[in-house]
């Protein structure tokens, strides 16, 4: 299955627009895109737009909390927004939905 | 000059290259990976009119080459040579990953001492690469002086391409085996015997991923408290089948010190970050109290378990807190339900479907369980994988209350 990913830079703030389904085979693909926007130097937010994603997997979770871990120990702000369907079913049953959608100061959980 | 000697080569390279295919892909599919490896050094040095042809891989650290196959340089594949990457010809083309060829083999400050005993006076190598990594080197050597042309180390990256399809392909299978192996001793056919429950498990692998990360685990506490554990973690193959063995034996020392859910996945996340950075891994840890009437479990990361009825089956709501290692000390919550007949835990795997929202493979895979034993259970589970192979791999554990069977 094909992912991709076009970036669109805004001043201190990035945001990815995922397309196509993120699984174990496309997931290294999204992880790649959202490491190279979270490493870019002088960005203040990461966005990952879902809205035009059909489905994600186990591993395309990682990908996304991979990519909040790495944002948080740089500094950046991480927001993954638009998810819906499948995906977004999968990102709240296992718990991570807020985690990655809400601010990225873990410790104020933003009430969506 | 060099003009004129590509050219005469060429023509000849052409009937070399024909040879070449022919034999290897015969070789390919009637040789074992060491044979074709040992027919290939032969055909090589046939072809190029050599004394020498040896081909080195590189050991599963990556920092030394060892001889697996030679022709003229026999000793050296006997004695089992290895060579660290970076030292001597052959180390040099494994650290640089170019062509190298050496003209006066005596003046040579990178050839081993080995060489330069077979007299050896000028050589040429390529690496051996397969999907952009080096997996070793291809080399020849001649005791009379002559000049290697563009067609020779066309010629000996040529071979070199088969050499890398038969290693990569030894390499996969050896790491398979292994991988196959790490999970049986991990992941025992035979569930242990727990008073009160009739327990049964089943793994599948994944038809893209293989055998994956998926765990289960089962056992009963000091205190008589059961604990039930499913998890998967991220990534596939050995690593994966390494870190699920380690987070294992982990969860298995923190289930004796206390039976909060919650608490034992607190202390394992917080070990996962300290000792695996980077690893990743959902689990769902359910303890059943020793009157087996009450059950708490803390999820990390994992879809609901299911609870068993008398007449069906349900899920139990419970809060999916974060991952392990997916955020340092990640608030975690434990539910408290009664065990009604049973338990079922299961990975992902077993009920996503890219076609169907999530919630209706939960709901189809609850609406197969209805089974008197713990057996059936898994069998009924695994059943509903039948409409569509399944990609990922895919575990399963279940627990039913022991019937009373009557005397026979």
């Amino acid at each position: 299955m094909q992912v991709s990913v076009a970036s669109r830079r805004d001043g201190a703030a990035v945001v990815l627009v995922v397309s196509g389904d993120i699984d174990v085979t496309s997931a290294p693909a999204l992880e790649g895109a959202i490491r190279r926007a979270v490493t870019t130097t002088g960005l203040e937010l990461v966005q990952v737009d879902l809205s035009e994603v059909d489905f994600l997997d186990s591993s395309g979770i990682s990908s996304l909390l991979l990519g909040r871990r790495g944002a948080d120990e740089r500094g950046v702000a991480f927001r993954v927004t638009g998810a819906h369907g499948i995906a977004r079913q999968v990102l709240e049953l296992t718990g991570v939905w807020e985690h990655l959608s809400g601010d990225s100061d873990a410790s104020q959980p933003t009430p969506t | 000059m060099a003009t004129v000697v590509t050219e005469a080569v060429t023509a000849q390279d052409y009937e070399q290259l024909r040879r070449l295919l022919a034999v290897t892909d015969a070789g390919l599919a009637q040789l074992d990976v060491d044979e074709l490896l040992a027919e290939l050094t032969l055909r090589t040095r046939e072809l190029m009119g050599t004394d020498t042809a040896a081909i080195l891989l590189l050991d599963s650290s990556g920092r030394e080459l060892v001889a697996v196959a030679a022709s003229g340089l026999e000793e050296e594949v006997r004695q089992g040579i290895r060579i660290p990457v970076g030292e001597g010809f052959a180390g040099k083309i494994a650290a640089t990953g170019e062509p190298l060829i050496i003209d006066h083999v005596d003046h040579s400050p990178v050839v081993n001492q080995s060489l330069i005993d077979e007299h050896l006076a000028v050589m040429a190598g390529v690496p051996i690469t397969a999907a952009g990594q080096i997996l070793g080197v291809l080399h020849v050597g001649s005791r009379v002086p002559r000049r290697f042309s563009v067609g020779d180390i066309d010629l000996l990256r040529l071979v070199a391409d088969r050499a890398g399809m038969a290693a990569q392909a030894r390499q996969s299978r050896l790491e398979r085996q292994t991988t196959v192996a790490l999970q049986r001793s991990l992941l025992p056919a035979r569930a242990p015997h727990v008073p009160g429950f009739d327990v049964a498990a089943r793994y599948v692998p994944g038809a893209e991923v293989g055998v994956g990360g998926d765990w289960y685990d089962l056992f009963v506490l000091p205190s008589g408290h059961i604990g039930v554990v499913i998890g998967d973690v991220v990534g596939n193959g050995l690593r994966a089948a390494v870190v699920m063995g380690r987070i294992r034996s982990a969860l298995r020392a923190y289930a004796l010190e206390t039976t909060d859910p919650a608490d034992v996945l607190t202390r394992l996340d917080r070990k996962i970050q300290f000792f695996e950075p980077g690893a990743m891994a959902t689990a769902a840890y359910a303890v059943i109290d020793p009157t087996g009437t009450t059950l708490t479990v803390s999820m990390a990361g994992h879809l609901p378990p299911i609870l068993i009825e008398a007449d069906g089956a349900r899920v139990l709501a419970t809060p999916a807190d974060l991952p392990l290692g997916a955020y340092p000390n990640a608030p975690r919550r434990t539910t408290e339900a009664a065990l009604p007949e049973g338990l079922l835990l299961y990975t992902d795997g077993l009920v996503e479907r890219r076609d169907r929202p999530l919630p209706e493979g939960i709901a189809e895979l609850v609406a197969s369980l209805r089974a008197d034993t713990a057996d059936e259970l898994c069998a009924r589970a695994t059943a509903v994988l039948h409409h569509k192979p399944a990609t990922d791999d895919v575990a399963v554990i279940a627990l039913r209350r022991s019937r009373h069977l009557a005397l026979r």
